[in-house]
């Protein structure tokens, strides 16, 4: 692996355990609540959370695609909980995802990483290996959500 | 700078302006607040972003004191709100430790990030070496970033990512 971004690949494995911890520890009954009706679910976040992934694989050159991702999108429209895919539908496609990232990120070359972003980040480079660590924050900040929701809803502390 | 650095230090600088940023957001009067009796309080997530960073800061070798430990560690039993500081005191403890922290970041050897660090977290997939800590730390701070703009959000706040 390219050792300018080894240290941020490895922030997606400490966030993809992290999230599959606060996966296994929400309760099926507080998957879609929304903390006094007004913040984001469970469920919403760990589709945002997938759906983000897949847009980082098209970022580096893979293909791969689901069908709910505009479900997820950042602004999306709250939708009854039928359009939605089902947590398992998410997690399966969270888990063949993170395979083949985990495997693209090994075979990253430089001049793959120096590639033109979709979109730029103030503050930093503007490649794609930019937007690799910017991804990296962003999901970061979302397993901490994820992390909060299964507080509010009574759980444990994720970490510690 | 090292190159095995580079993404992780600009990874800081991000979290230092959504911090900023996302203490503007807060209303005062909310800071103590807990939703659901469970969750931090938004005081608390400053105080332990704050508290991690002097932690990051001396174990890089750089003379900082933070004086609320054991008020903002993790793990620590919520209080009230009158035993913490106010939250103006916590952001210039942040604040001044943000800058040499970053400096120091960016004058860190290869050799240096492949220490022992001073302290360990007790993370799975995190390589307790300097440069281990350094990435995880930037990893804490966005995933309590995150909390905040959550918590502020559900006090009736605005998004703090437009």
């Amino acid at each position: 692996m390219n050792p300018r971004i080894k240290l941020v690949t490895e922030l997606y494995e400490v966030s993809e355990r992290l999230a599959l911890k606060a996966l296994n520890a929400v309760k099926t009954e507080d998957l879609y609540e929304r903390p006094l009706d007004k913040a984001n679910s469970f469920h919403w976040v760990f589709g945002h959370i997938t759906a983000s992934r897949y847009g980082l694989a098209k970022y580096i050159g893979m293909t791969e695609s689901v069908p709910w991702e505009k479900l997820y999108e950042y602004g999306a429209d709250v939708h009854d909980r039928s359009a939605y895919p089902t947590i398992d539908e998410i997690k399966t496609a969270f888990l063949e995802i993170t395979k083949k990232l985990k495997a693209r990120f090994e075979t990253l070359t430089e001049k793959d990483l120096a590639g033109e972003p979709p979109f730029a980040i103030p503050g930093l480079e503007k490649s794609v290996a930019g937007i690799l660590a910017f991804m990296s924050f962003h999901e970061s900040y979302h397993v901490g959500q994820l992390a909060y929701l299964q507080r509010l809803h009574g759980g444990e502390k994720l970490v510690g | 700078m090292s190159p095995r650095l580079e993404y992780t230090v600009n990874l800081y600088r991000i979290n230092t302006g959504l911090f900023r940023r996302v203490t503007e957001l807060c209303d005062m009067k909310d800071i103590d607040h807990r939703p659901l009796k469970n969750g931090n309080s938004f005081r608390f997530l400053t105080g332990h972003i704050t508290l991690y960073r002097h932690s990051l800061a001396a174990t890089l070798g750089l003379e900082v004191k933070f004086r609320w430990t054991e008020l903002f560690d993790l793990g620590a039993r919520p209080m009230e709100p009158s035993a913490y500081p106010p939250m103006k005191d916590l952001l210039n403890a942040f604040n001044k430790v943000s800058d040499p922290m970053l400096k120091r970041l960016e004058s860190i050897t290869d050799a240096e990030l492949d220490e022992s660090p001073s302290f360990t977290v007790d993370v799975p997939d995190t390589v307790n070496t300097v440069g281990g800590i350094v990435s995880f730390g930037a990893l804490h701070e966005s995933y309590h970033i995150g909390q905040m703009a959550y918590l502020v959000r559900l006090l009736g706040g605005d998004r703090l990512i437009r």
